[in-house]
């Protein structure tokens, strides 16, 4: 198996920024920085913003709202092999201070891991994509010190990025906010990366996404991959954007809904009708999937997952393809990460997985304290 | 070569369950089997190895409590399989035994395990140190990857003069206390390199059990055999010419030639019976039953003994020659008044207590055993004893007999081969350099918590003493926790049958490990816990059916 990068290399990093810029480090050593609690579904809610009104069925062969399902077991057809998850952790080392200028130092880590589920059941790691990012706001720092540093992360190799705080997000945002957009984004990428790696390698089996896959780098792969082929690749969110409308029916005789009142009849192991979803000119076909029992979830919308399949083409995808994944999906219900996440009711178990293992490669906040610190500061000298 | 066997998991130390000089946990590799009393080796400092024996198995899964198993199966479908079974890991907490280069540092996390070759186990128990000409078979270690290696005990330990004494203890019906005692006897006498200088004294307590040891087991199976070669032993009886038979006199010998024994051996026997001639000198074994608080009947005794070995002081004993002449002659009882005398200082109610106990014993409730004349069919067992040999096996058979009888006869075997040993003016040279004594029921012999029993006294002699006489106690009984500690504890090995949980939480078996003592509960028939004194750890042994021939 690879090695994964260590985190302790960006160490050299603080020593530039130690020497050269004025550190006030992080009261008690580097903190984590606390993501937003319901981020899943801010960003859902980012990406879909366009989804004001679904109105366009988006399968061929049948027009129920509602279609019930049958669990496919893995035993009957392996259709789901892969699944992958991203995830993403960050230190506040510091504020760097140059004059008047001053930016957070952020130290973070990004991974994404594919798990392979054997036909016995037992689930292996198949990629596992790391990158630690030192970020900084590129404008709050002189050209020399940002050159030094990308000189000595450049020299750490692929897997060390400078990035800079200030290239996603607002202009508004405080500066450690916006830090965490810069990860997601690179976690985004290794998300990519971590799908192109399966679908490449391994010639049979469907990939399960955690989240969203209709951000621009996703579909430019897919694209590249597979032409207007479909892709062998879905994605699902446990938490989505409550916004969407959607109009059930055709003609005069269709009216509109919101998403509570979809979801409100919407029984066990049954789907929704697919309908297009678009993302500038990336297409999705969306629909809902409620996977456990109502009458034991505490809130209509938990115990359901939206699933976007990634449509390169023109058409839409087969009513029957639509059912096979989530028959596919169904099966997954057993087992569930109950008692670890929150999130269990809509968790798919080896999304889970996944989404520990890439975990369980990041450094906790004692170890990055005892491995990574700023050095003790040294008198400036000065030119008379 | 141990180093090209497979990996079958990693050490594991965690924040809750650190690793530690003397217990280590590893994960198992998928489809690995590991049973409790496996021995499996970690690489640990060095390249050294540090070897662990298997306690317990626990088998965890990411699922924080059982509800969330209940939910997770659809909130209770149990015909459903799990799409993807939940993560899961079986973890084996081992003990450790030894390192090879004597480093005890914590096995480190992440070490490779190894399932322990032949050679290994060896050193894994500390056996590999011990000198050929010392080492007894004692069983045969078979773990679950089927590896079998035998396990050798120490002589010196087992025989002294180091240490001394077996002790094997397990509930009754498996036929596994008396086998195993016979198989370390038999493995004692073939491979013990002072085998000839060796002598064996069997009690049979049970049927006709121990009175074919001289005829061969035509019911041993291959996989005896098998056990028996792997063993380095022959699967042969004991040779007829060194096995002698001491059967009970019964009541109706005299006229039908007959012991009173299960079965009769088919080789010439001896039949032992006591007159008060040669039993006066063991009155004290024959009454340490009865409750003497203020110590008159041990007085009484004293005197009574004292006018047996010197008639010719007291003209009333000069006549006393029988157990009758004893009961009622003028000794005790003045013939003119028909009363009972006193003895000595002790008062004529206590005599009286005397008289009645002992003609229970000797006369009513006998089983023939007391004779008022030994005939020339007769031995005496004091004797027959005192004539000792080595390499040869001495069977006095006492299961016909009544517990009173029972005490008389073992508390006069061990009195005489101790006095033998310890007191006696016989050349060294002329007597074996060991002797073997095996009981069963040693509980009855010498009781936990009773004090000052003549038979207790002897048993502590020969526990506390016999070691450095050459003197070795086998003592096997159901309950351990039934004998007598200062017994118990003189043994250098000891060894586990199948035992019942309540007895198993008897401080007795403090030096056990809790799992141990949990496996100890579900041990199947010829399967033992074997604590020796140089192992490190208790070791799961089996054995092979004896290869004499035992009733059906």
């Amino acid at each position: 198996m690879r090695q994964l990068p260590h985190i302790f290399r960006l160490q050299q990093a603080l020593q530039v920024l130690s020497q050269r810029t004025d550190v006030l480090p992080a009261v008690g050593g580097a903190t984590e920085e606390e993501l937003h609690p319901d981020i899943d579904e801010i960003e859902d809610g980012k990406i879909t913003k366009d989804d004001t009104l679904l109105d366009e069925p988006f399968e061929f062969g049948q027009s129920d709202t509602y279609v019930p399902l049958q669990p496919l077991k893995r035993t009957e057809e392996h259709l789901f092999r892969y699944f992958q998850d991203g995830s993403m952790r960050s230190f506040f080392a510091g504020t760097a201070l140059e004059h008047d200028r001053q930016t957070p130092v952020i130290i973070g880590q990004v991974g994404c891991a594919a798990l392979e589920r054997e036909d016995n059941g037992r689930l292996k790691i198949a990629v596992h994509r790391q990158r630690n990012l030192l970020l900084v706001a590129f404008s709050q720092i002189s050209e020399p010190v940002r050159n030094k540093l990308q000189e000595i992360v450049a020299n750490l190799g692929p897997d060390y990025e400078l990035a800079d705080i200030e290239a996603h997000g607002q202009a508004t945002q405080d500066l450690r906010r916006r830090a965490e957009d810069s990860m997601r984004q690179a976690m985004i990428l290794a998300e990519a990366e971590t799908m192109v790696a399966v679908l490449e390698s391994k010639p049979e089996g469907w990939l399960v996404c955690d989240g969203s896959i209709r951000f621009a780098k996703f579909f430019e792969e897919l694209g590249r991959i597979c032409g207007t082929e479909q892709p062998r690749v879905v994605s699902v969110a446990k938490n989505f954007s409550k916004t969407p409308r959607f109009k059930l029916g055709r003609g005069g005789k269709g009216r509109e809904v919101n998403l509570w009142q979809l979801l409100a009849d919407l029984p066990e192991g049954n789907r929704t009708l697919a309908w297009k979803a678009r993302t500038r000119d990336r297409t999705v076909a969306v629909w809902y999937l409620r996977l456990r029992l109502r009458r034991y979830m505490d809130y209509p919308l938990m115990g359901v997952i939206k699933v976007e399949l990634p449509v390169l083409g023109a058409d839409p995808p087969t009513s029957e393809l639509v059912t096979k994944l989530s028959n596919a999906l169904l099966a997954e219900r057993t087992v569930t990460p109950h008692g670890m996440d929150r999130r269990w009711h809509a968790h798919l178990y080896p999304v889970f997985q996944a989404e520990r293992c890439v975990k369980n490669s990041f450094v906790s906040v004692s170890t990055l304290r005892a491995g990574l610190h700023w050095p003790p500061a040294q008198p400036a000298r000065r030119t008379p | 070569m141990s180093n090209e066997s497979k990996i079958i998991g990693r050490a594991s130390a965690t924040e809750k369950t650190p690793n530690q000089s003397n217990e280590f946990s590893f994960w198992l590799a998928p489809d690995v089997l590991v049973n409790p009393f496996d021995i499996v080796e970690a690489e640990s400092y060095r390249g050294s190895k540090t070897y662990g024996l298997v306690l317990n198995l626990e088998h965890s899964t990411d699922a924080s409590t059982h509800l969330s198993n209940y939910i997770s199966n659809n909130f209770g479908e149990a015909t459903e399989d799990p799409q993807t079974p939940r993560q899961g890991t079986t973890v084996a907490k081992c003990g450790v035994m030894s390192n090879t280069d004597e480093i005890y540092m914590p096995v480190p996390s992440e070490a490779r395990i190894r399932f322990a070759d032949a050679a290994g186990i060896l050193k894994a128990l500390g056996a590999d140190a011990i000198r050929d000409e010392n080492k007894i078979p004692a069983g045969l270690i078979e773990m679950s990857n089927g590896t079998k290696a035998p396990c050798f005990l120490d002589a010196r330990y087992l025989l002294g003069p180091e240490g001394a004494h077996m002790n094997i203890s397990g509930i009754s019906g498996l036929a596994t206390k008396t086998s195993y005692v016979m198989f370390l006897l038999t493995a004692t006498l073939q491979r013990y390199a002072d085998a000839d200088k060796t002598a064996v004294i069997l009690l049979n307590v049970k049927h006709d059990d121990l009175l074919h040891i001289h005829e061969p087991n035509d019911r041993l199976t291959p996989p005896d055999l098998e056990m028996w070669q792997a063993l380095g032993l022959e699967a042969k009886p004991f040779p007829a010419e060194r096995v002698h038979y001491l059967l009970p006199n019964g009541k109706h010998t005299a006229n039908t030639g007959r012991p009173n024994s299960h079965a009769t051996p088919d080789i010439p026997f001896d039949i032992y019976a006591y007159a008060l001639a040669n039993t006066k000198d063991k009155l004290d074994l024959l009454l340490g039953h009865v409750p003497d608080a203020w110590d008159t009947m041990r007085a009484l005794i004293g005197e009574v003994q004292q006018k047996l070995e010197h008639p010719g002081k007291d003209p009333n004993w000069s006549s006393v020659k029988t157990w009758q002449g004893l009961l009622d002659g003028p000794g005790l009882v003045d013939q003119k008044e028909n009363k009972t005398r006193q003895v000595g200082e002790v008062a004529a109610i206590t005599v009286n207590r005397f008289r009645r106990i002992l003609r229970r014993i000797v006369q009513t409730r006998q089983s023939g055993i007391f004779v008022d004349q030994l005939s020339r069919n007769h031995c005496d067992l004091g004797e027959k004893i005192r004539a000792i040999k080595g390499g040869h096996i001495y069977v006095v058979d006492i299961y016909n007999l009544k517990d009173e009888e029972k005490t008389l006869v073992f508390g006069d075997i061990l009195r005489t081969i101790y006095t033998l040993y310890a007191e006696s003016d016989v050349a060294e040279e002329d007597l074996p350099k060991k002797v073997i004594i095996f009981v069963d029921e040693l509980n009855k012999y010498a009781p936990e918590g009773t004090k000052g029993s003549p038979i207790l006294d002897q048993v502590l002699e020969v526990a506390e003493r016999g070691r450095s006489l050459g003197i070795v106690l086998f003592g096997a009984q159901q309950f351990l926790s039934a004998v007598h500690d200062r017994v118990t504890g003189n043994c250098s090995t000891t060894l586990l049958g199948r035992t019942n949980a309540a007895e198993m939480a008897e401080r007795n078996y403090r030096f056990l490990n809790p799992d141990i003592k949990a496996a100890a509960t579900r041990l199947e028939k010829g399967q033992l816990i074997l604590n020796h004194a140089v192992f490190r750890e208790p070791v799961k042994i089996k054995f092979p059916h004896p290869a004499y021939r035992q009733p059906a």
